[in-house]
């Protein structure tokens, strides 16, 4: 009410006081009106422009909401227009876009939204602009608000700053400190007050970086051996064996993975299998295991076709730009590139670079100093770029794939077994033809029991009424309801109108005769009996009678579900082909291909999109960078002959950028300790948090570069520093500590880490003894480009596997049990930091699963499998040992052989060991890495 | 009034939050520890019932959602020119961009009829619910962009057909929470999993206590769809009670305490949750204790009708014991509607179906005083084009009907339309961003303040859009 309120007091004042200047401004605005005054212009404004703008523009075009930036409030706003331009141009008044928008002629451009004017308030407005826009309410001081952030001030942002140079102070007597890493976080500690934990127990730090750099815990054996190994290089030991081990890769590959949206299948509209996919994959894990520098191994998934050195592996990292999940069947082939290039964009924004790069696709962005041009200077990188292949499924587009030079052998071999897929999914669709003709054909011929006994039905009759007279009579239950209804629907038809006398008559003997002879062609008395279309031709009764009948879809249709029209038999025979034809598929090789990019038209320069719409195009812009992270100022070289991958590689990886190394050593931090020094991985904007320790983040950017890009070698420091080291109990002792950083923000102890999706199954899997430490290959159970899902929603994917988790085939829109319940990302989106909850559905998972039921029941049997004169004493602590990797208490093995002893039933008692056992697994001791 | 404090929570794990992350299960616990005696602390749910921005019109929300895209022109939406020009071409421009090519205008194969004291037209596909037509509030100018099947379901369930974003019901379970401690905020009965999938019942980058719990799928047949290890297949319920029994105990036992940790809390007491709910989930979908007037209500008896009656019945179950946002999806494993050809017979069949169960639902809500603040909406992710491909239609994004009955909505009411063929929304338009702001609306939400921070954005169901319908509440 309150704002009503003003701004009618303003809208009057302002006409008050705008009177002469709406003189000026008539003596050449009113070509429309009759008189040409100025007075006449007004008053057509006031009395039937003003109240339809108010009415259904200025909700969402004032000055306070400016939908597309554009107001209408004024008629200088009308001129200078929202982001597409002026709504008037005085220039072309017939061509100004508010005509345009309100003609609803343009499918891009129709105002208002919630429907067309209708014919009076379009001719109120056409003649309003055509006598160019006479309006007396001022034009309010307009000062262009710039929503977005100055390139200049951004740069003073903590995260575009270079990387500093950090000195180590020494800090002297402190006993547990020992290298820069330490000596970085123990100052801060100090500042604050907060005093570092002990050191964890020796077995626990074993545990805690087996899981940290294997994915899996190590055994009782393992752990004795080292607690009793007192050699001063003990520990450089184990991490050396650990980073050595290839479980590395698999592990550390697996983080990537989230970082680049890994998946086996398109998820979003069409779910076909990416079959190809695991090649990446085994490069990621593969790349992980033997070192390769960082700044290699972005440049290889950047522009892997374009380096000096290129070859087919280090082009199967450009997968990373394939991956995204795309609108496979959006119609509209301009928004599906620029949906891919957005998606690949922001992508690389947030894996590289710590950047939201894709909101910056309709406007600057709102929060960190980028700007929408510089948006779509990277897009022309990605527009030169060749995503898409040429082939397709139906509506559905491919992605890009390079081949790997088949040999004539092989591709004689797909030609074999592409033909004997056909034959296969043939023999299914004849059979399935065969079955359903010849339901047709029997029930032609029973079309007068059909149509008899359905004189018997009531009109609304159920399916639950069909059946005991198809029954008696030998028709189809379905068919028999189906042609009921017909008959109904259609009872006034000129074919139908007869058999419904014969019902009002009850006359069975009278329908029979007639549509006896209709249907059978015999009889002449039907003869000149005519129906009269639409377009005035004419047809006779017994041609309309013929084309009935052998309607698919009219009075004697067989239902269009398989399984309705068919028998049970029928229905496994089709089952079993379809089956086959799919399982065939499932298996048949793939053509030996990898999912890449590779260069396209080269565009060096294209028009942006104007709020984001590629149909709306503005101003031309260049290849180039953001110009917040470009150092000198000059725009960077583009070959004219290459998309500009290479050159955003190797910006990417220029030790002078500010981002690409701080943004990973801070993943690499995150993933260790279970919190980045900036908590917020894929955003190192304003609306990102701040790193905790500044310093140390530069520090280890720092020391990556120099290291040359070394990523094991940080991460040995990483693991061997006192940090890392710490214990992760904080008791009585830590009251203070407690206090002051409850969150442990600064690590005074070490963090707790529940174990993730992969960890608990390998854990699980590894102490039962069934994990399959085998490595790479393909591993989804489809053949490339097959659905995953079709509109059976039939779910044919399997997890039976006893490979590492790693290798589960990740299937968009359908996660595994497990990943979808223990937080596995969305793998659509890049992530750098797995949330932690604890739901129910786990513990129903963990409860329940047969996985977790087979790996209790393995690992009992064996461990309870042992001599005979082993005490049930020794029993347990056995499976104390093979879990937790530790004896059990006196207390401990009391309690679990009474509970044993306890048993209620032989049931119980043959299921106790088993049970137990599970406890162990699924307890929380086993359950978080401390 | 604005929501709790953790609505707008960031990124950031914050003590706070790995508090909140702990969910305890579906729901807030008042949990009886099993034979152990030991009260349970407990840290903020994210399921606890939250109060909306405003008075709800409704409590709840049970979408009944036709897979394929039923056609407006042959059911809720008459066009008496369609039948005036059927065979000519349209007289009308094409969109842009169109799914398939089109042929000329095709009528309808049904008669429309007015029913009730509305006089409200429906087609004879549906003699059962066109006797509820004065309780139905038909929305006739719904409009979306995606003319396929997988885009438009996505923008129909989450607002975005480009980008994973949690569903409706994820953001409705964000926003209320739900009111009974042992069950999901949000499931979903035989959903599809194909043309997004998981995706239409997911949280995305909501936490994940707000994602549908999905209720077997559409390949399957509702009476036997189950919700995912919900049974032990090897040890005795009272074994598995002292199985849960002993880990408390064994976890009392530990040497080397660790951590006093709310997670490590939660995780035992979500073991002795997910006991209990292997107890209430079954008995909610034993129907068996449903009396057989209400199994003839719900066409349970006609093997026509048996399927989606059941799960209409088990939506009702679900949907008065406090669950806040069930979907039904009916989604045949072969014919859905989609009838790019054979339009009389695949819409027959579908709506056969569909027909009697969702009559004896209205009714039964009606009659057990649940529809006055239960919203029901029923739809597909399009309609159809008012011109013909062979004997069917292809599929139309640009006007399509819903309709919406109880929780506050006009009843007997038909809003919006769309041009004289039924192909563009013209009048009162209503894109899915609109409905979504209106179902969020009438649920007391304010569509605009129903936000999450997320990778340093703000989001919400509407993106930057979404208009409050205002003019179909009652």
């Amino acid at each position: 009410m309150c704002f009503q309120w003003h701004s009618r007091k303003r809208i009057c004042r302002v006409v008050f006081y705008s009177v002469s200047l709406v003189l000026a401004l008539t003596q050449f605005v009113c070509v429309g009106f009759s008189q040409g005054t100025s007075a006449e212009g007004i008053e057509f404004f006031e009395k039937h422009v003003r109240p339809l703008l108010v009415e259904k523009c200025l909700e969402c075009h004032s000055a306070s909401k400016k939908e597309g930036g554009l107001s209408l409030g004024s008629r200088d706003e009308i001129l200078t227009g929202g982001d597409s331009g002026p709504a008037v141009d005085l220039a072309n008044l017939d061509a100004s876009r508010l005509l345009l928008a309100i003609r609803y002629k343009n499918e891009d451009l129709r105002m208002p939204p919630s429907g067309p004017l209708g014919k009076e308030g379009l001719a109120v407005l056409e003649k309003w602009v055509h006598a160019s826009i006479p309006d007396p309410r001022s034009s309010r001081d307009v000062t262009s608000e710039r929503s977005s952030v100055s390139i200049e001030l951004g740069r003073e942002f903590w995260s575009f700053q270079p990387i500093a140079d950090v000195a180590i102070p020494l800090v002297p007597g402190e006993h547990f400190v020992e290298g820069a890493i330490d000596t970085l976080l123990s100052e801060q500690l100090s500042r604050h007050g907060l005093e570092q934990s002990g050191p964890a127990p020796r077995g626990q730090w074993l545990r805690r970086v087996s899981l940290d750099l294997l994915g899996i815990p190590p055994d009782a054996a393992e752990i004795e051996e080292f607690e009793q190994d007192t050699a001063p290089d003990a520990f450089e030991r184990v991490v050396d064996r650990l980073l050595n081990s290839p479980q590395y890769g698999v592990r550390w590959g697996r983080h990537w993975l989230d970082v680049a949206r890994y998946s086996d299948s398109n998820g979003l509209d069409e779910n076909l299998a990416f079959g190809t996919a695991w090649r990446y994959r085994d490069y990621v894990i593969h790349s992980w295991n033997s070192n390769k520098p960082f700044d290699q191994f972005v440049r290889e998934q950047i522009a892997g076709d374009l380096l000096d050195h290129a070859t087919p592996e280090t082009h199967v990292g450009t997968g990373f730009l394939v991956l995204g999940a795309k609108v496979l069947a959006e119609p509209d082939r301009d928004k599906l590139l620029f949906d891919t290039i957005d998606e690949q964009i922001d992508t690389v924004g947030k894996a590289f670079l710590g950047l939201t790069l894709g909101c910056v696709r309709c406007h600057d962005h709102k929060f960190d100093p980028i700007l929408q041009s510089e948006y779509y200077s990277l897009a022309a990188i990605f527009q030169s770029t060749r995503t898409f292949g040429t082939s397709n499924t139906g509506a559905i587009k491919h992605w890009n794939e390079v081949s790997l030079a088949a040999s004539d052998a092989e591709k004689k071999q797909l030609g074999e077994i592409n033909a004997q897929l056909k034959a296969k999914q043939a023999a299914y669709a004849k059979a399935k033809a065969e079955a359903i003709n010849a339901l047709r054909k029997e029930t032609r011929e029973k079309v007068l029991d059909y149509l008899r006994v359905c004189m018997q039905l009531a009109s609304d009759c159920s399916l639950l009424d069909c059946e005991p007279l198809a029954i008696a009579n030998n028709l189809h239950p379905r068919i028999l309801l189906n042609c009921r209804l017909y008959l109904a629907r259609f009872s006034d038809s000129s074919l139908f109108r007869y058999w419904n006398e014969c019902v009002q008559k009850n006359d069975v003997p009278a329908m029979q005769s007639y549509y006896a002879s209709l249907f059978s062609g015999d009889s002449l008395e039907t003869e000149g009996t005519t129906d009269v279309k639409n377009d005035g031709n004419t047809t006779t009764l017994r041609e309309i009678a013929k084309k009935a009948i052998s309607d698919s879809t009219g009075f004697l249709a067989v239902p269009a579900k398989l399984e309705h029209a068919l028998d049970v038999e029928q229905i496994n025979r089709l089952n079993t082909l379809a089956k086959e034809a799919r399982e065939f598929e499932s298996s048949a090789p793939d053509e030996s291909s990898f999912m890449g990019v590779v260069d396209g038209n080269v565009r060096d320069s294209i028009p942006i999109h104007v709020r984001g719409s590629h149909r709306n195009p503005g101003a031309t812009v260049k290849r180039s960078f953001p110009s917040v992270l470009v150092s000198n100022q000059r725009s960077p070289l583009f070959r004219r002959s290459q998309s500009g991958r290479l050159e955003l590689a190797q910006w990417l990886t220029d030790s002078n950028h500010p981002l690409t190394a701080r943004v990973f050593v801070n993943r690499l931090w995150r993933w260790h300790f279970g919190r980045g020094i900036v908590a917020t991985p894929d955003n190192f904007g304003r609306l990102g948090a701040s790193p905790s320790h500044p310093e140390l983040l530069d520090y280890l950017a720092r020391e990556l570069i120099e290291s040359g890009w070394r990523v094991k070698e940080l991460q040995r420091s990483i693991v061997l520093s006192s940090t890392y080291r710490m214990s992760s109990a904080h008791s009585e002792l830590n009251q203070e500590c407690q206090e002051i950083d409850p969150e442990n923000t600064l690590l005074w102890h070490f963090p707790l880490q529940r174990l993730d999706a992969e960890q608990v199954r390998d854990s699980v899997l590894h102490v039962a003894g069934l994990l399959d430490y085998q490595l790479g290959g393909k591993t989804v159970p489809l053949r490339n480009r097959q659905f995953v899902f079709d509109h059976t929603s039939i779910d044919h994917t399997k997890y039976d596997t006893a490979r590492r988790t790693a290798y589960f085939p990740i299937i968009r829109n359908n996660l595994a049990p497990l990943l979808q319940q223990f937080d596995y990302p969305d793998p659509t989106m890049t992530t750098g930091h797995r949330a932690t909850t604890t739901v129910a559905p786990q513990s129903l998972l963990l409860l329940n699963a047969d996985w977790v039921l087979d790996a209790s029941e393995n690992l009992s049997r064996r461990v309870c499998e042992s001599p005979k004169d082993v005490t049930p004493q020794q029993t347990v602590t056995d499976l104390y040992r093979a879990v937790l990797g530790r004896s059990p208490s006196e207390a401990e093995i009391r309690l679990t052989l009474e509970w044993i002893e306890s048993a209620n039933s032989q049931k119980e008692a043959a299921d106790s060991w088993m049970t137990l056992t599970q406890n162990l697994l699924i307890g929380n001791e086993f359950f978080f890495a401390r | 009034m604005s929501l709790p404090e953790h609505i707008g929570a960031s990124l950031i794990v914050s003590r706070r939050q790995v508090l909140q992350s702990v969910a305890l299960g579906f729901g807030h616990l008042a949990f009886h520890s099993l034979c152990i005696g030991e009260t349970v602390a407990r840290g903020a749910n994210p399921l606890a019932p939250k109060t909306p921005h405003f008075p709800a019109r409704a409590k709840r929300v049970v979408f009944l959602f036709m897979k394929g895209g039923p056609s407006h022109v042959d059911t809720f939406d008459p066009k008496p020119l369609l039948d005036r020009d059927d065979g000519k071409p349209p007289p009308f421009e094409l969109p842009r961009v169109v799914f398939a090519a089109q042929g000329n205008l095709l009528k309808s194969p049904w008669k429309f009829r007015n029913f009730g004291e509305s006089g409200l037209p429906v087609s004879d596909l549906f003699p059962h619910v066109s006797k509820h037509v004065d309780k139905l509030c038909v929305l006739r100018s719904l409009y979306g962009s995606n003319p396929a099947h997988g885009g438009a379901l996505l923008k129909m369930h989450t607002g975005s057909d480009q980008f994973v974003r949690p569903s409706l019901g994820s953001w409705v379970s964000y926003g209320l929470g739900t009111e009974n401690e042992n069950l999901p905020a949000f499931v979903t009965i035989c959903p599809t999993l194909a043309h997004g999938g998981v995706s239409n019942w997911g949280s995305a980058f909501l936490p994940s206590a707000y994602q549908g719990t999905p209720i077997g799928n559409a390949s399957l047949p509702a009476s036997a769809a189950r919700i995912g290890n919900i049974n032990n297949s090897r040890i005795e319920p009272t074994m598995q009670m002292r199985q849960i029994e002993l880990l408390r105990q064994m976890e009392s036992l530990r040497p080397d305490q660790m951590v006093s940790d709310e997670t490590l809390e939660g995780r035992l007491s979500s073991f002795e949750l997910a006991f209990r709910m292997q107890g209430t989930i079954p008995e909610i979908q034993d129907l068996g204790r449903e009396s057989p007037a209400t199994h003839r209500l719900y066409g349970i008896d006609d093997p026509l009708t048996e399927n989606f009656g059941r799960q209409c019945l088990l939506a009702r179950r679900f949907l008065e014991r406090g669950v806040r946002f069930v979907q039904v999806t009916h989604s045949d494993s072969e014919v859905q509607w989609d009838q790019h050809s054979d339009l009389l017979l695949g819409h027959t069949k579908n709506a056969s179906e569909v027909d009697k169960p969702i009559a004896g639902f209205l009714s039964d809500l009606e009659s057990r005083g649940l529809l006055a603040d239960t919203l029901v909406l029923w739809g597909g992710e399009f309609g159809r084009t008012p011109t013909s491909q062979g004997n069917g239609r292809d599929h139309n994004p640009h006007g399509f009907c819903m309709w919406m009955a109880g929780g506050g909505v006009k009843s007997g009411f038909a809003y919006g339309a769309t041009d004289d063929y039924g192909y563009y929304a013209i009048e009162n338009k209503m894109h899915i961003h609109d409905l979504h702001a209106t179902i969020l609306h009438l649920l007391g939400l304010d569509h605009e303040r129903l936000t999450y921070r997320y990778a340093g954005r703000d989001f919400r169901l509407t993106d930057v859009s979404g208009k409050v319908a205002s003019g179909i509440l009652a």
